[in-house]
């Protein structure tokens, strides 16, 4: 393999890998405060980029007003769900819960369907202009905001947990609810923010992703897929895991491109968990009992 | 300050707490002994909100609590430090305390945990160290000042010798004395009956979900034998 290939595996890897580690992410923040998987956690990216697309294309708003509506709507049908559904059920066992949030995708992804159409959704990246050429490799503009705003964010959510009294108050409650309640703490709140917050991660993860890949009802389950892998792959319930498990993921995937065929690369990913969870059950980063719960470090 | 009334608790088909009648005035110190499973911890998380009042009624300064969510009686001043420790371990010993105050309590936080530091110097000591790396009498320090820093009213502890070495034991009762000499009410579950009567103004017996005897803590011990009988055998005093 030559330098520019590799290179260019890495571009790919990082770009996809932030992505992975933003579901990553939503995932954890849902799965601390409330011991359940979101299944419904891909339909939040999808989301993100279809919403997107239909306010910057049906209904002609601009490209930042059209990205921070998107990302309020989809963190608000994180409230309805946590509303709707799983506080009502807050007695029920985490398997039921998981179940409601398995059909709540199904849901989403049919009314999805009728709504806009089987059609790959699209809009133009954030800002227009050829790919940079590095030594040979093809660096996109947007992978660029990918990768930034990525990275951003994760930064901004390591300082929300650890300097912000609200998010002192989310890792409390995920800790120990009852000694959090006895504080004066709103369990109920904190877990409905955490909702709201994975949300808007997710619907992140699609306005930034869709001008590279389209956005399609029907991808939700593999990004779904993708970022528990990530989780999985780092360990479960801890935010640097979801994120040292996404870049991994994102990597992982890049590589496999350049030796298997391309058709393959959902495959790889699918294996890497399987793995995984045979070799390292607890992830990379450590046991799940010792690392969960411990999002700001 | 405190007054239940024919307090029940019931989990699932389970009586944890039959009959109970008390009241705490402001500035007082009661304890309320009782053998394993007499329904102490149960009165006290009925009281906090956290366990279900099955029927009865608990007033806290003239105003019904049964029902309220448990976050909304901490609000009113109503504070317990529960069993078994509970500290929040991956958070340090400061983020600990500042909990505590989050949405309690007035004031600048850097007062508040000054006040808490300034009478466990310790605490202070080992603010920047992971609380669920302190030892098992530091822990117990450590919720009693993040139940503080909240300025509560009433301060509820429910069994705080749980598992410490005696010199320990000793350390958090002259703590809690401390608090008294400030008007500190407090209302105290102790399994440790030696220990609590010595410390409380006043005392309650429970055994079976029923108070059996109630009093002034020196009556109290002028009885042992029968306070004795209460505790199942097992207890002396």
């Amino acid at each position: 393999m030559t330098s520019a290939e590799i290179l260019q595996l890495l571009i790919t890897g990082l770009t996809v890998g932030s992505i992975y580690a933003l579901v990553g992410l939503g995932f954890n923040l849902i799965f601390n405060a409330t011991d359940v998987i979101n299944f419904a956690q891909g339909e939040f990216v999808v989301l993100g980029g279809i919403l997107t697309a239909i306010a910057v294309g049906t209904a002609g708003l601009p490209l930042w007003l059209a990205v921070i509506v998107a990302i309020v709507l989809v963190g608000a049908l994180g409230a309805l769900i946590d509303f709707a559904a799983i506080s009502r059920v807050r007695r029920g066992s985490v398997m039921t819960l998981a179940m409601i949030t398995l059909g709540l995708a199904v849901i989403v992804k049919t009314s999805l369907l009728l709504w806009v159409g089987p059609d790959p959704l699209y809009f133009d990246p954030f800002t227009p202009g050829p790919p940079i050429r590095i030594f040979g490799a093809v660096l996109q503009l947007q992978a660029i905001w990918v990768i930034g705003i990525g990275v951003l964010v994760m930064v901004a959510l390591k300082f929300f947990f650890s300097h912000s009294r609200v998010g002192r108050e989310m890792l409390a409650c995920a800790i120990d609810r009852e000694a959090a309640q006895l504080m004066g703490i709103n369990v109920g709140a904190t877990v409905r923010l955490s909702f709201i917050l994975s949300g808007a991660l997710g619907g992140l993860a699609g306005v930034l992703i869709t001008p590279l890949t389209n956005a399609t009802y029907d991808q939700g389950f593999t990004l779904a897929l993708k970022g528990f892998a990530a989780c999985a792959l780092g360990g479960f319930g801890r935010a640097s895991s979801a994120i040292v498990g996404g870049f991994a993921l994102g990597l992982i995937e890049a590589a496999s491109v350049a030796v298997l065929p391309s058709g393959l690369k959902d495959s790889v990913a699918l294996s890497v968990l399987i793995l995984a969870l045979m070799i390292r059950p607890s992830g990379l980063l450590g046991g799940r009992e010792e690392r969960r719960h411990t999002q700001a470090m | 300050m405190l007054n239940v009334q024919s307090l029940a608790v019931h989990y699932g088909g389970i009586v944890a707490v039959r009959d109970v009648s008390f009241a705490v005035a402001r500035g007082e110190c009661v304890a309320i002994i009782g053998p394993n499973g007499a329904g102490k911890s149960s009165t006290l998380r009925a009281i906090s909100g956290l366990a279900p009042v099955t029927s009865g009624s608990i007033e806290f300064e003239g105003k019904r609590i049964d029902g309220l969510p448990a976050h909304m009686i901490a609000r009113l001043g109503v504070a317990q430090v529960p069993e078994g420790r509970h500290v929040f371990g991956p958070l340090t010993v400061e983020d600990n305390l500042l909990l505590g105050r989050s949405r309690l309590g007035t004031g600048k936080p850097a007062d508040g945990l000054e006040r808490v530091y300034s009478v466990m110097p310790k605490l202070r000591d080992r603010r920047m160290q992971k609380a669920g790396s302190l030892s098992g009498g530091e822990q117990q320090m450590l919720v009693i000042g993040r139940a503080l820093i909240g300025e509560p009213k009433i301060l509820m502890l429910d069994e705080p010798s749980m598992g410490l070495a005696p010199q320990i034991v000793d350390a958090v009762f002259s703590l809690l004395d401390g608090l008294r000499r400030t008007g500190q009410t407090i209302l105290l579950v102790e399994q440790n009956a030696t220990q609590a009567l010595e410390f409380a103004d006043r005392s309650i017996v429970l055994n079976v979900g029923e108070v059996r005897m109630a009093g002034a803590s020196s009556d109290l011990r002028a009885r042992s034998d029968v306070v004795s009988a209460y505790l199942g055998g097992t207890e002396h005093i």
